[in-house]
């Protein structure tokens, strides 16, 4: 008769076993909550606070575009009291191509009712612009409140 | 049999998670701590929406530099990217990719430390003062000449003395911050000892901080790649005069006016940091002569009257002295009493090279006039005693 011990195979990769899934469920129930709080998190509290924010405190104008070069050159104008930034997202409708969406690079921020001119690529002959402002240090980005500007002429 | 399939079902699980977790960042870099001339390598898995053509680089709130990705506005294909690090990289940097599919820029930093910097490990600043009689924080002016400091630093590893290890000190009077980009002063340290995995680092020398540098607050850090350290110390201030400790007014004549003696005269010269007024004190001239007993008074206090002035020039006229201006030129000359107190020069300027020789008032000649009473020939000597306000 085959007498069974501690250090047998088979029963230590039994306990192997349950204590990995034990293990794995912990994370994998850990990582589901924080996902699932984050979904929750980002879809209905966000998106209502971005909308309220676009509407109370964000208000940008164009106040000139034109192109040199290679680069194209939006003058904008912060109407309120709130820092406006990271970056801002330039939708660029083309005469001869689809439109695009260029963001202006990292760090890109407009003060409190100061004037700041954005620079983008300019690829080819443009119909219009507009500007898709975003609240700094959050990511509000304010679709609703983007002024438009059209003629677009060399500077 | 049912254990192992309940295993692999969760094992699968975790993999599909964590895929969707790390997917949520496209870009991998590969490495990042690196030397200027090195190469990062970025991988680039974007999603159906693609990511922007033009990667930022960035150092703090400014774009450094930019790279140009091969292909039009938005990328949606995996890229595999290599980045040279220019020459003249130093600090912590991150690249900025905007992301199409979360409409915003992903930052992947990195640390560009300088050739020879220790990329682990701990570094502490032990001292910094002056070399003689020093405190840790201070350094004393020394006067007439550059302070001798001593900067001592430890490094903890155990390669430590593989390394460059520099100190970077900052005027705060200005600067506002003290970094990499921002200092006044560099100092290279020296490898001085190693015991187990500990190095000693140092710099000891009379480079820095002139004797007429003005006193401020000061901040120091040791840096040697990704390790630092940092510390306040003061540069405290100093009153010091240059003067000759000596003066032979040779043979002089009785009863009448001693005019400009020294003929050459004697520079007078501020060796600190702060302006100086200048007050000079005298009692009397003794007979030193063998078998000789006499004296006489600098100032006769009966009838009010001064024997002895000091001046900038040899212009002199018996009965009109200060305020003359036919007579005099540069600064008024003043009695030397034990019984006034008047400065002279009033306010000595602080030198601007370690000569002084800037002409801007830090240096002035001096010129004696003595008048000697009727007394018993010999050789008479007395004090001068000069102190600074």
């Amino acid at each position: 008769m085959k007498k069974r011990g501690y250090l047998d195979s088979k029963g230590l990769s039994q306990v192997v076993s349950t204590v990995l899934i034990i293990l794995i469920s912990i994370m994998a129930v850990g990582m589901l909550t924080v996902f699932v709080f984050n979904v929750i998190k980002q879809q209905n509290i966000e998106e209502a606070q971005t909308a309220l924010n676009c509407i109370t405190d964000v208000d940008v104008k164009i106040l000139g575009a034109c192109y040199t070069g290679n680069l194209l050159k939006i003058n904008v104008k912060n109407e309120r009291g709130i820092v406006l930034g990271d970056f801002f997202l330039i939708d660029v409708f083309y005469f001869d191509r689809e439109k695009e969406t260029i963001p202006t690079p990292y760090y890109t921020t407009v003060n409190a009712y100061e004037s700041r001119e954005l620079i983008v690529p300019y690829l080819s002959p443009i119909e219009k612009i507009k500007v898709i402002p975003r609240v700094e240090s959050t990511a509000f980005l304010c679709y609703d409140n983007a002024p438009e500007y059209s003629n677009i002429k060399e500077c | 049999m049912k254990k192992k399939n309940f295993i692999l079902f969760y094992t699968l699980f975790l993999v599909i998670l964590i895929i969707s977790f790390v997917s949520a960042e496209i870009i991998t870099i590969s490495s990042n701590i690196v030397n200027p001339g090195d190469n990062i390598t970025l991988t680039i898995r974007p999603t159906k929406s693609g990511f922007y053509n033009i990667i930022y680089v960035h150092k703090n709130t400014s774009v450094v530099d930019l790279i140009n990705v091969p292909c039009t506005t938005i990328c949606t294909r995996r890229q595999t990217l290599t980045y040279n690090i220019p020459s003249n990289f130093v600090g912590g940097y991150y690249f900025a990719t905007f992301d199409y599919a979360i409409n915003n820029y992903e930052l992947d930093f990195f640390n560009v430390i300088e050739s020879g910097g220790a990329n682990q490990g701990a570094l502490t600043l032990d001292y910094i003062g002056n070399v003689i009689f020093g405190t840790n924080g201070i350094i004393n002016p020394e006067q007439g000449k550059n302070a001798n400091i001593n900067i001592s630093v430890s490094l903890k590893d155990k390669k430590c003395n593989t390394y460059n290890v520099n100190a970077y000190l900052c005027n705060s009077s200005l600067l506002t911050s003290c970094t990499l980009d921002n200092y006044t002063l560099n100092i290279p340290l020296s490898f001085e000892s190693k015991s187990g995995t500990v190095c000693k680092f140092s710099y000891r020398g009379e480079d820095f901080f002139p004797f007429y540098q003005s006193a401020s607050d000061w901040q120091i850090f040791v840096r040697t790649g990704i390790l630092e350290d940092r510390d306040n110390f003061v540069y405290t201030s100093l009153s010091a005069l240059n003067y000759t400790s000596f003066i032979n007014f040779g043979r002089l004549n009785t009863q009448q006016w001693n005019i400009g003696i020294p003929s050459s005269g004697i520079d007078l010269l501020n060796f600190g940091n702060i302006p100086l007024s200048i007050e000079w004190s005298s009692e009397r001239f003794s007979c030193i002569t063998e078998n000789c007993t006499d004296f006489f008074l600098v100032y006769n206090k009966t009838i009010n009257e001064s024997y002895f002035q000091v001046d900038d020039d040899n212009l002199f006229m018996e009965g009109s002295i200060v305020g003359d201006n036919e007579t005099e030129t540069g600064l008024n000359p003043i009695f030397i009493t034990n019984a006034t107190l008047e400065f002279f020069p009033e306010n000595l300027s602080v030198c601007i090279n370690k000569n002084c020789n800037n002409n801007i008032g830090e240096r002035v000649k001096t010129f004696y006039n003595l008048k000697i009473p009727n007394i018993q020939r010999g050789v008479y000597e007395g004090e001068i005693k000069i102190s600074l306000y």
